[in-house]
């Protein structure tokens, strides 16, 4: 599996930063994160295979939980943010069961500090800001996500197999 | 910077399917129990079987503690679910030497080619490539396997385990200069690296946890006597590596010829 630290850091980022800090109820979200991430970490380990199609789960959440801070108000409705939060944090958590649970610390640090900027910069109503940040994300995550499922190109074959 | 980084991510990736090393599934059994054994590529999540053709496979035998050779390769099934089967009736300390010929060629675009040379601590090869002015360019190797590995037969001490300070004469090859079996915890076990039979200075010898083997446990460069010494951890299953290239002639189709070694054993001490 690729070094998930990356993926981990960009989705507590994303999930705190973006959904938390800009969505309603943002204790609820917090707490509805942190049970996830719970569950996932001590739930079965699962296979060793796994770890890429987890990966490439995280990133498609960085992408939507960053995509929908586009959307306009009316079309935020709680729900979405509740089940962005619900699933990024059962994502963490089982990526956390793969990698080793010591990488979760990365998604736990860089959900709380993403939570707590976005839910200063939402008191002044810096949207903008954050969505330019919003933008990177997604970039981010686009590219890697698409990483993991493009066929290997010759010059990246793993070497010396013999 | 998304983009500039995803090549590198690539690289991590790649950089690691190097070593290769003979596992037995035990390091000890009884006279006459079959000891099951693979050929290992790779470390930490890459680490996977070798999918070597046997036709490259030059030579498969054990150096018995009287130092008569067995062949083995009548035990070799190569792929299936293990890759050897080897028995041995007398008890004693073994070693088992695996041998192929050099016609693996590996071709790399320049950014990989550099890294695996600084990876694997093959300076010179750099060197010639930079006063070459090649480094902008793909690198292509031929290379061999020279694999060791130590298995005990019968209870410890009930021979005297001679054959696995002296060489077994391959190309490229790692010599302890003490029985690794008989170290104990945080003992010194010097190696002497031999190249084509001469000591090899400036070589990078690692030392790798196989059970744990993401990263090696430590790392050393032979000295001007191809000495290099380690201390061991303790009780686990261990593994020495060293890769050496030389130039190929200027007819040839790749650019260095690379001999990959390796010693694995288990520590009971």
């Amino acid at each position: 599996m690729r070094d998930p630290h990356l993926a981990l850091a960009l989705l507590g980022v994303a999930t705190g930063g973006l959904t938390v800090g800009f969505g309603r109820k943002g204790g609820v979200l917090l707490g509805a994160i942190a049970l996830a991430a719970t569950v996932g970490a001590v739930l079965p380990t699962p296979d060793a295979g796994t770890g890429e199609p987890l990966l490439a789960l995280a990133w498609g959440l960085i992408i939507i939980a960053a995509g929908s801070l586009w959307l306009p108000d009316r079309l935020r409705p709680h729900a979405l943010n509740l089940v962005i939060a619900i699933v990024s944090g059962g994502t963490a958590g089982l990526l956390g069961r793969v990698a080793g649970v010591g990488t979760l610390g990365w998604f736990a640090v860089a959900l709380t500090f993403s939570t707590v900027v976005s839910i200063l910069l939402a008191r002044k109503r810096w949207r903008l800001p954050i969505r330019v940040v919003a933008g990177w994300l997604v970039a981010i995550g686009a590219l890697n996500a698409t990483l993991t499922i493009l066929p290997v190109t010759p010059g990246y074959l793993p070497d010396h197999l013999e | 910077m998304p983009l500039r980084f995803a090549p590198l991510c690539l690289l991590a990736v790649a950089a690691d399917a190097h070593d290769f090393w003979l596992q037995p599934a035990r390091w000890q059994a009884a006279p006459g129990e079959p000891i099951r054994m693979t050929l290992q590529v790779g470390h930490g999540p890459y680490r996977q079987r070798s999918p070597i053709p046997a036709r490259r496979i030059v030579r498969f035998a054990a150096i018995a503690p009287n130092g008569r050779q067995i062949d083995l390769r009548p035990g070799m099934h190569i792929g299936g679910a293990d890759d050897a089967t080897a028995a041995f009736g007398a008890p004693g300390t073994y070693v088992v030497v695996l041998e192929t010929d050099n016609r693996a060629e590996s071709h790399l675009p320049a950014i990989r080619f550099n890294d695996y040379l600084k990876v694997e601590g093959l300076t010179p090869a750099i060197a010639l490539r930079t006063s070459a002015g090649r480094m902008d360019a793909d690198g292509a190797e031929n290379y061999s396997r020279h694999a060791k590995t130590i298995v005990r037969v019968g209870l410890a001490g009930a021979q005297p385990a001679s054959r696995v300070t002296k060489p077994a004469g391959l190309a490229l090859e790692i010599v302890p200069e003490a029985d690794p079996l008989t170290i104990g915890r945080g003992g010194a076990l010097p190696v002497r690296i031999y190249y084509r039979g001469t000591p090899l200075a400036g070589a990078l010898v690692k030392l790798n946890d196989l059970d744990h083997d993401a990263e090696p446990v430590a790392m050393r460069r032979s000295d001007a006597q191809g000495r290099a010494v380690f201390r061991l951890p303790g009780k686990g299953n261990w593994q020495l590596n060293v890769v050496w290239t030389r130039p190929q002639p200027k007819t040839s189709l790749t650019d260095f010829d690379t001999s990959f070694s390796s010693l694995s054993f288990g520590a009971i001490e």
